[in-house]
């Protein structure tokens, strides 16, 4: 597994580790990030279970285990969180920030161990982390009906989930966005069908714009930087998802 | 997941396909119970119709099959129970298994990052955490890796003791449910023996003993079945008994 350091401030700095060599081919290649400061360190979408060594053997490069002290799980699917058994065993008091829809869901994920877990409110809330304030941004239908992605307005770095996701070729081992209009060739398919809403993405970007991001980093694919970041939300602006190309009511009466 | 963890799973899981193979052979017990009463009454009626001295050997032989019912039930109820605390006990130790190795899993990253061998053991005993935290000890570890080392260290052993404490516990209630079916097979035989008894006296004293014939085959055959199953889980529970011996050495699991 890949990781490198995408900032590095007096008072935290963010991790991204990625490209896992060693995950089976029918595990979906994911990132996953950390919020390291001094005072604790929180995994935005910890990964899943399958994955998890990894992980946890990368990380040990920045922090010590135990000093993670929070998870923050954009939604609620097992690529995001089924890992949370394993940080509840390592670190019993990790808290868990979740959309307020999905807290009883990924109990499921908790194997019978008590989890901290921690409603967001739609409208999104502030998320301390050690000296560092995160702020949990809306994004309900860009994905998941109850979804967020974490904005750091001191490095100006967005954590989006899976906005801004691309399913990548082997050959593809770059953590960041190399040339977008090949990039938008990954990321196309995976919008339209697993974005269930393009009012709901519009409204995404123009709330994204506001906060003029430095990066936005996705859960799959790759990281958007420097120019990238506004060819991306461009791209979004004339995006239409929600598409069941070839499949509609007349060819499933067929 | 290691190839002895795999298989150490693979095992706790056979264990629980048994109890589901248990179950479903002890249940239809049940029915088989009812209708024996049926039947028994049945020949209590036609040995009173009889008379006293024609009918008296049908109806005490009768009367015996009318209790044997009472018998069953509770042991089938019994079974049922401690089979779902089998499932749940597995099913509880597989999760462990899952948690234990993916730490493992973990630890062996961090050593291969130093060139700590460890290719050679098999984390089914604590003997290899001990030799594998002694080895990374002794390298080049940063002090985040060396932190992280003593976090999972303190977590892999409790959760090994705990997966060796769930399959005792599992492997105990087997030895119970085989009590069980020892006790259950007993009551059946002599279920078969008296129903074949009954035959006889039905077709020496009345023309309609086609019931009694097929009601006697169908106890029959459930006591094959049961003895299978008692043979089956007898196996099992001799495998599990090898695997904790094993877990508690540390030694390999004989396939055999």
């Amino acid at each position: 597994m890949r990781s490198e350091v995408l900032y590095e401030g007096p008072t935290h700095r963010w991790v991204v580790m990625g490209r896992d060599p060693k995950k089976r081919d029918e595990v979906i290649d994911t990132n996953e990030y950390a919020v390291v400061t001094p005072n604790g360190t929180l995994l935005p979408d910890p990964g899943g279970i399958e994955i998890f060594p990894r992980v946890l053997s990368e990380l040990t490069r920045y922090c010590a285990v135990d000093d993670v002290v929070a998870l923050f799980a954009s939604h609620q699917d097992p690529d995001i969180v089924s890992s949370l058994p394993m940080w509840l065993d390592l670190c019993p008091n990790v808290k868990t920030y979740v959309s307020w829809m999905w807290t009883s869901f990924i109990a499921h994920f908790a194997m019978g161990r008590a989890a901290n877990i921690i409603e967001i409110p739609d409208e999104g809330m502030p998320i301390p982390i050690g000296n560092a304030r995160l702020q949990a941004v809306p994004a309900h239908y860009c994905h998941a009906s109850g979804n967020f992605g974490l904005f750091d307005p001191t490095s100006r770095i967005l954590f989006s989930g899976d906005v801004g996701a691309a399913l990548l070729p082997s050959h593809e081992t770059s953590l960041f966005v190399e040339n977008f209009d090949q990039h938008v060739g990954y990321m196309r398919g995976f919008h339209q069908r697993w974005m269930p809403s393009t009012p709901a993405l519009r409204s995404w970007s123009k709330r994204v714009r506001a906060l003029n991001p430095s990066m936005i980093c996705p859960q799959h694919g790759a990281i958007f930087r420097g120019e990238d970041v506004g060819r991306f939300l461009d791209w979004l602006d004339v995006l239409e998802v929600g598409r069941l190309d070839g499949f509609d009511a007349q060819s499933e009466a067929a | 997941m290691t190839a002895a963890l795999l298989d150490l799973n693979q095992r706790v899981n056979r264990i629980f396909g048994v109890c589901v193979d248990v179950q479903n052979s002890a249940r239809p017990l049940l029915e088989l119970a009812f209708q024996m009463r049926l039947l028994a009454r049945n020949g209590v009626v036609h040995a009173a119709k009889l008379g006293r001295e024609e009918g008296g050997s049908l109806s005490v032989l009768t009367q015996f099959l009318s209790d044997l019912p009472n018998e069953i039930q509770p042991i089938v109820e019994q079974i049922d129970a401690k089979c779902r605390d089998v499932a749940e006990a597995v099913s509880r130790c597989t999760h462990v298994i899952r948690v234990y190795s993916l730490e493992v899993q973990a630890l062996l990253e961090i050593a291969k990052r130093h060139d700590v061998a460890a290719i050679d053991r098999r984390f089914v005993s604590t003997k290899d955490l001990v030799a594998l935290s002694a080895d990374m000890s002794r390298a080049s570890l940063t002090v985040t890796e060396r932190r992280a080392v003593s976090t999972i260290g303190a977590r892999v052993r409790p959760n090994l003791a705990e997966v060796v404490h769930l399959t005792q516990e599992a492997g105990t209630k087997i030895d119970e449910v085989r009590e069980l079916l020892m006790d259950l097979c007993s009551i059946v035989r002599t279920g078969r023996y008296i129903s074949q008894c009954v035959r006889v006296e039905v077709a020496r004293i009345h023309d309609d003993a086609d019931r009694f014939v097929s009601f006697g085959d169908r106890v029959a055959t459930t006591v094959d079945v049961l003895e299978e199953r008692l043979q089956k889980l007898g196996r099992i529970a001799s495998d599990g008994q090898r695997l904790l011996a094993a877990l508690e050495r540390g030694v390999e699991v004989d396939e055999k």
